[in-house]
């Protein structure tokens, strides 16, 4: 765990030792004496995977622990979400084929109930995502498995229909909707998302069928999975069916306004996207039509003027001093606006670098960071 | 006790333009084009949101307000964090993750 000050500055951290080949971090609840985090562990080079749950006080003390493959045939975990003092989680299971899973567990990380979809799915390539709803029922978004179906996988291989599956408080599945749009399906879900009403989210992107385009997508949904708007993104900037766009995660405010985090994805490059939208997915206060592309240009130019040193502007010549507080200054590089290095400069105390007149991007390496910031020098 | 650096701020004129919605790339305070990933966001009680995304050898760690105007942005070296984000304890934030090489080897959560 990673404690942080509200600057973002590391306090400190508590740690988990692992001595298996890899581990990688999944997610975490929250509570007010502890969290539950989980994660993925291949135990060796050929292994198969392990989900570990652990409970842990806020002082990084570790107060339970569960192995699931000990218990389960457990592969990969996707997401956890509280339900009432309890918690699922989903993930898929590799047993023949691929099967979607659903767990409820208490706090004591005990298993209360185990949901299977035993008809499998495909590829293994979409998350198995849950939620909870606002009416205790919850909804789990899987893939249907095309891959006998030799023409779907032909020519639609990606991504594979969606499935709601919903679920009562029990773990017993009560119906489901699958979701197949003309010339194949257009939709990849990233996340399913509780919302503060009788209704939930999805994102993700929305899959042209006939050039492949991908646009980033949300849909509200009532309980009952009927769609309340329906909408699709691109950043103005990036408006080219070359440009795949993806809303990864979204967080609903008190007063119904979403804030998105997305990706936007060409060769070579990738852009971390943030949106807010208000309670109908507009960026105005009026309603902005059905299926409409938005973002015709940046709403907001993000103030990126932090700084480290002083003074900034400085004038040509002029010493410039980084506040790092007592860490110790390994190297500065110098950086022009492009990205294109100009000099690197080994010091060994926290003053002296000189630069002719211009914007720079200074990378300053210490033993245990890299801060970097905007320095602009003047004549 | 290690002593920390302090940000300064310089507030664009624009943050005196009540923007409500907005829609922008988060952007990499090196100015390279180093792949930049989101890997998850969270709110504070203040509604100010913070976001985790990855370049290649570490995080950006991003707070913005609810405005959309940036207030903090720090990088660290060779941590993946998760995708699930910050729990806010009075005015601080907790998150978790891993150290060391992103593929492989021994780890540390």
């Amino acid at each position: 765990m990673y404690f942080f000050n509200s600057d973002l500055t590391l306090e400190k951290k508590e740690s988990i030792e692992y001595q298996d080949y890899r581990v990688v971090p999944i997610d975490a609840l929250w509570y007010d004496d502890f969290i539950i985090i989980s994660n993925d562990n291949r135990v060796s080079e050929e292994g198969i995977l392990h989900i570990n749950l652990h409970k842990i006080d806020l002082e990084g003390n570790t107060l339970a622990t569960k192995d699931l493959n000990t218990e389960l045939k457990v592969s990969q975990n996707f997401k956890m979400v509280k339900s009432g003092e309890d918690f699922l989680m989903s993930s898929w299971i590799h047993d023949m084929s691929i099967k979607s899973q659903v767990l409820k567990l208490d706090q004591d990380l005990n298993i209360i109930w185990e949901y299977v979809d035993e008809r499998g799915e495909g590829f293994g390539l979409t998350p198995h995502l849950i939620t909870e709803l606002s009416n205790g029922n919850m909804i789990l978004s899987k893939p249907v498995d095309k891959s006998n179906d030799w023409d779907y996988a032909v020519n639609n291989w990606y991504p594979e229909p969606t499935q709601f599956t919903w679920l009562d408080s029990d773990g017993n599945a009560l119906r489901e909707s699958v979701y197949l749009g003309p010339g194949g399906n257009p939709q990849y879900i990233r996340d399913v998302t509780k919302g503060k009403g009788d209704y939930f989210f999805s994102c993700g992107s929305w899959v042209h069928p006939e050039t492949d385009a991908e646009m980033g997508w949300i849909v509200k949904y009532d309980n009952e999975g009927n769609k309340i708007w329906d909408r699709k993104y691109r950043h103005g900037q990036y408006d080219s069916d070359e440009r795949s766009h993806l809303i990864q995660q979204i967080i609903e405010l008190d007063d119904g306004s979403i804030i998105a985090l997305g990706n936007i994805l060409i060769p070579g490059e990738s852009g971390a996207w943030l949106l807010k939208l208000n309670s109908d997915g507009c960026y105005e206060n009026q309603d902005c039509g059905e299926n409409v592309v938005l973002a015709t240009e940046d709403k907001v130019v993000a103030n990126t003027l932090l700084s480290y040193s002083y003074p900034n502007p400085s004038a040509s010549g002029q010493s410039v001093t980084f506040d790092i507080g007592e860490e110790q200054i390994e190297s500065i590089s110098v950086y022009d606006m492009n990205g294109g290095l100009i000099k690197k400069q080994e010091v060994v105390t926290n003053k002296g670098v000189n630069l002719k007149s211009g914007v720079y991007v200074l990378k300053i390496s210490t033993g245990n960071k890299t801060y970097r910031v905007r320095h602009i020098i003047v004549d | 006790m290690k002593k920390y650096y302090t940000f300064l701020f310089i507030i664009a004129s624009l943050a005196l333009n009540a923007q409500q919605y907005f829609s922008f790339l988060i952007p990499e305070i090196e100015g390279n084009d180093q792949l930049m990933i989101p890997h998850g966001i969270g709110i504070d009680s203040d509604n100010n949101i913070i976001c985790h995304t990855q370049i290649s050898d570490g995080m950006v760690l991003s707070k913005y307000s609810d405005k959309g105007y940036l207030q903090n942005q720090v990088f660290y070296e060779d941590i993946l964090f998760s995708r699930s984000v910050f729990k806010s304890i009075g005015g601080n934030y907790v998150t978790f993750g891993k150290e060391g090489d992103f593929e492989d080897h021994r780890n540390t959560l």
